[in-house]
């Protein structure tokens, strides 16, 4: 009996330590194994961290690829076509073994004459300008290659050191998966044989109490070795694939700047050499102005050059022998007249030295980095109307967003909204706000006495033109990729979710560093003169309203309202909208209906502003007290 | 080969055994000679010239795709390409490396088939033509040869026979046919041949000319395609190219990743 007791006790004892262990209490036996959220996230990370390794060996292996074989062999034909151009058309060509002797025997015959012949090195037509031009053009890409294997020297063993660095960190981190993996198993193991001992039904006898013991003992180690391990995955994996993302798009960076560098490079000494030698066309084509020539000059200019020369020597051999006619006395076309075999090899060579590789990512569609880990708050208000609510969705599936969570505003359509109060008032008042301090209610909406014109000269020192310049076509691309404030908001959220005693705290300083070089935006220098010589408003308020007066507006707004909410007021009434209200100008407080507004300040109180229909524009503030909103209202949308 | 053409062979191997062993006196003309080796240098170098021109348009098809290939393994880190929406720049990257071997490389095909590639391969099939009649030429020079031999022969050893006049006479006769068809080939050659060597600076040069230029074209587009995507790139990715900073970014990822402590 007392045995009995002691089983269920322990039995008892080990179901509590199954309950203890948080992460394993919630597992379900799916085929025949045993699964949990955990299990299938990390295995989901196992996955992509394992491909990722083989995509940055790939990428780091045809680099060296591109520098060792691709390049090099471009740069050798090249040079290897002058010297066959050079031994064809160019100085001493079709010079040959031997040629001395012959060049002998006609000084001896030339003896024996009384009449001088021309003697066969002077028979040799050959042309100056295209000697230097040939010699010139050897001497480019012998410079060209020699620059562009020493940048690409340097591009590969950079990109070659520093991936091998990442997939040393990567392997690590899968070594650690496969440590925690080896802890559940172990974990498993004890958890079944004692449930097997528990499951007896003869009493244990001594020996078997022992080893319960001992098991017992063991899986409590092994669930605190397991959790510990899976606790610090779980926490180290989310930032592994966000630094990776981080990696990638950097290696993306460099391996785009390097091939712009080289490109330049070629483009710009070949250009030289085209320059010098009159290969440029004289006058600029449509939309070009580096003068290079197109496709079609190309092929007219030498068309025009080669066609009469073509046309004597084929008017000659025919003359020597007709075997052939069909050759002759044709266009040269633009075909590719290279013969099949050719073909076929060509396209073998290709597949064989290009391996292709793609990286395949657990989530074929979206690829590794699918999910937001940037915790924007603007689109967490926006969907939560709470700018902390917003979570990152897929790493961390104890985190999910339940559709509890998220409230879907239904929107009310009402028909019969009432005009909104006449604007003109509150619109010309902004406009001709004065920056000097607003005090209490002293504003005078009158006398707007237009700021001075003040020349300023923008047209120089636009140091970042191209801000400007971009077509709207793909833009928005660079804003998204380089949101850096946002970045930085997310690894401290991450910090704050996550174990807190596992996270290095380091991590924080780390994430926030390198991305938030950029202390001040990028001012042109014009610009910058002034808010340092003149920072007397007038000029600033010329300044913003020319280059943007709606910011200019918002800003002018915004000292405003922080004067109105800074003066201590009596009373302030409190009223209830009765309608949705979205904003409509800059400034507006856009609301709901039923929503509690504030007042703080009524223009229907300011002589000038007066309207007599009793609708005006009113400021008013929403009343929560963590995500205060400030805004015009109008005054006949609420009771 | 006809009859006739079997029987010529196998005379003219005879004759060129003998002219071999020295045992004949062949016919020289060395400024035929000296044009011939010329225009030998200039067959050999410009099939070669066509072989590398052609292997030159491979190398940038290679080097393209090598580029198109990085790109795209480096895209399909963020996924299959939506048909427009690129939220990466490595997919951005990948279009436009795509873009870049879709378009610039066969807008280049073209031009560089015509001005460069065909015209060398025309050029070199004149030599078919000149290599037959060269070839003429020599058979020829071997007949006149066999035939001065036979005469030399005649003279030197006459037969007992009464046939000696009749079969000299023949022979002058036949020699005098051959060498005047040897002669007038040989001169055509002569005059042929250094035509030829001199036009080919006219006609190759208009050839390199193009050559380069298309070089220029097809960089030049490469260049600007990639100008304009890196134009698109937020200013401190820029600036840190400027001042060659972007290895020091992989450094600062490197270093968080040492920061998260993996093995400890």
């Amino acid at each position: 009996m007392s045995v009995n007791k002691l089983k269920t006790g322990i039995v008892s004892f080990g179901t509590s330590i199954v309950d203890h262990s948080t992460n394993l209490k919630d597992t379900l036996t799916f085929q025949h194994k045993d699964y949990d959220v955990d299990d299938d996230l990390i295995k989901h990370y196992k996955y992509d961290i394992e491909k990722a390794i083989g995509g940055l060996k790939y990428i780091d292996h045809q680099t060296s690829r591109q520098f060792k074989t691709h390049y090099s062999r471009l740069f050798k034909l090249n040079i290897a076509i002058v010297h066959r151009f050079i031994s064809l058309i160019g100085k001493d060509s079709l010079h040959f073994k031997g040629i001395e002797d012959y060049y002998n025997d006609f000084d001896k015959f030339q003896a024996t004459q009384v009449i001088p012949m021309v003697h066969p090195k002077e028979k040799d037509i050959v042309i100056e300008s295209v000697n230097h031009e040939l010699f010139n053009y050897l001497s480019t890409i012998e410079r060209l290659k020699w620059k562009v294997s020493r940048s690409w020297e340097l591009h590969t063993e950079s990109i070659h050191l520093r991936v091998s660095e990442m997939n040393g960190y990567l392997t690590e981190t899968l070594k650690l998966i496969r440590k925690r993996n080896k802890k559940q198993r172990a974990y498993h193991e004890t958890d079944k044989k004692i449930n097997k001992l528990s499951k007896k039904n003869t009493p244990l006898d001594d020996k078997e109490t022992e080893k319960l013991k001992k098991y017992e003992k063991d899986i409590k180690d092994l669930n605190a070795e397991y959790n510990k391990l899976n606790e610090k995955l779980k926490s180290i994996l989310p930032h592994v694939i966000s630094f990776l993302d981080e990696f990638i798009e950097t290696i993306t960076q460099i391996i785009l700047h390097q091939q712009i560098t080289t490109y330049e490079e070629i483009k710009n000494s070949i250009k030289y050499f085209a320059m010098f030698h009159g290969y440029l066309s004289s006058e600029a084509g449509e939309g070009e102005e580096d003068h290079i020539q197109s496709f079609e000059t190309i092929e007219d200019e030498w068309e025009k050059a080669i066609t009469p020369t073509r046309l004597q020597i084929e008017s000659f051999i025919t003359v020597i022998f007709e075997k052939k006619p069909e050759l002759l006395d044709t266009e040269i076309e633009d075909k590719d007249k290279t013969t099949m075999s050719n073909k076929i090899w060509n396209k073998m060579s290709k597949t064989v030295t290009e391996r292709k590789h793609e990286h395949k990512s657990k989530d074929h569609v979206n690829g590794t980095f699918n999910d937001t880990l940037e915790a924007d708050p603007l689109t967490s208000y926006i969907k939560f109307e709470d700018s902390n609510m917003y979570r990152s969705e897929t790493y961390f599936p104890s985190k999910l967003v339940s559709s509890v969570d998220v409230k879907v505003p239904k929107p009310i359509v009402n028909p019969n909204l009432p005009p909104l109060p006449p604007r003109s008032n509150t619109a010309e008042t902004l406009k001709i706000l004065p920056p000097t301090p607003i005090l209490h209610q002293s504003i005078k909406p009158s006398a707007p006495v237009p700021p001075p014109y003040t020349p300023v000269s923008y047209n120089n020192s636009y140091s970042e033109e191209s801000i400007d310049d971009d077509e709207g076509d793909a833009d928005d691309m660079s804003s998204i990729k380089s949101d850096i404030s946002v970045e930085s908001v997310s690894s401290d959220f991450i910090l704050h979710n996550s174990a807190p005693d596992l996270v290095n705290k380091n991590l924080r300083k780390a994430y926030n560093s390198s991305k938030n070089d950029i202390k001040f935006a990028p001012i042109t220098s014009s610009l910058k003169n002034d808010f340092i010589n003149n920072s007397t408003s007038a000029i600033n308020s010329v300044v913003f309203n020319k280059t943007s007066s709606v910011s200019y507006k918002l800003l002018q707004i915004n000292e405003f309202f922080t004067k109105l909410t800074n003066t201590p007021q009596k009373d302030r009434r409190l009223v209830t909208a009765l309608y949705d209200y979205d904003g409509v100008e800059p400034g507006d407080l856009s609301f709901k209906k039923g929503d509690q507004v504030e007042v703080v300040f009524d223009f229907q109180q300011i002589d000038t502003l007066y309207n007599e229909s009793n609708t005006n524009w009113l400021i008013g503030s929403t009343i929560s007290k963590t995500n205060q909103r400030i805004g015009f209202i109008p005054s006949n949308y609420f009771s | 080969m006809s009859w006739t053409g079997i029987k010529k062979a196998i005379n003219r191997a005879g004759t060129q055994v003998l002219l071999k062993t020295g045992q004949m006196d062949q016919t020289v003309d060395k400024e035929f000679e000296f044009e011939e080796k010329r225009y030998r240098n200039m067959e050999t170098t410009s099939n070669k010239l066509q072989k590398e021109l052609r292997h030159y348009l491979e190398s940038l098809r290679i080097l393209t795709n090598s580029q198109v290939n990085i790109g795209e393994s480096l895209s399909t880190y963020y996924g299959i390409l939506p048909s427009q929406k690129f939220n990466s720049l490595s997919q951005q990257y990948y279009s436009v490396m795509k873009s870049l071997s879709d378009k610039c490389l066969s807008e280049l095909e073209y031009p560089y088939n015509q001005t460069v590639l065909n015209p060398i391969s025309r050029f070199n099939s004149y030599y078919i033509e000149i290599n037959e009649a060269i070839k003429k030429r020599a058979n020829k020079q071997l007949d006149y040869d066999a035939m001065k031999n036979k005469v030399k022969k005649l003279i030197e050893k006459p037969p007992t026979n009464g046939e000696y006049e009749t079969k000299l006479s023949n022979y002058q006769e036949q020699l005098v046919d051959l060498e005047k068809t040897y002669e007038t080939l040989n001169q055509q050659l002569k005059t042929e041949i250094p035509k030829l060597i001199n036009l080919r600076i006219p006609f190759l040069d208009p050839s390199f000319e193009a050559f380069v230029k298309i070089q220029l074209r097809f960089f030049n587009e490469n260049y600007q395609q990639l100008n304009s995507l890196q134009a698109k790139l937020d200013a401190k990715t820029r600036e840190d190219y400027i001042h060659g900073r972007l290895d020091k970014r992989l450094d600062d990822i490197l270093g968080k990743m040492r920061e998260l402590n993996i093995t400890g």
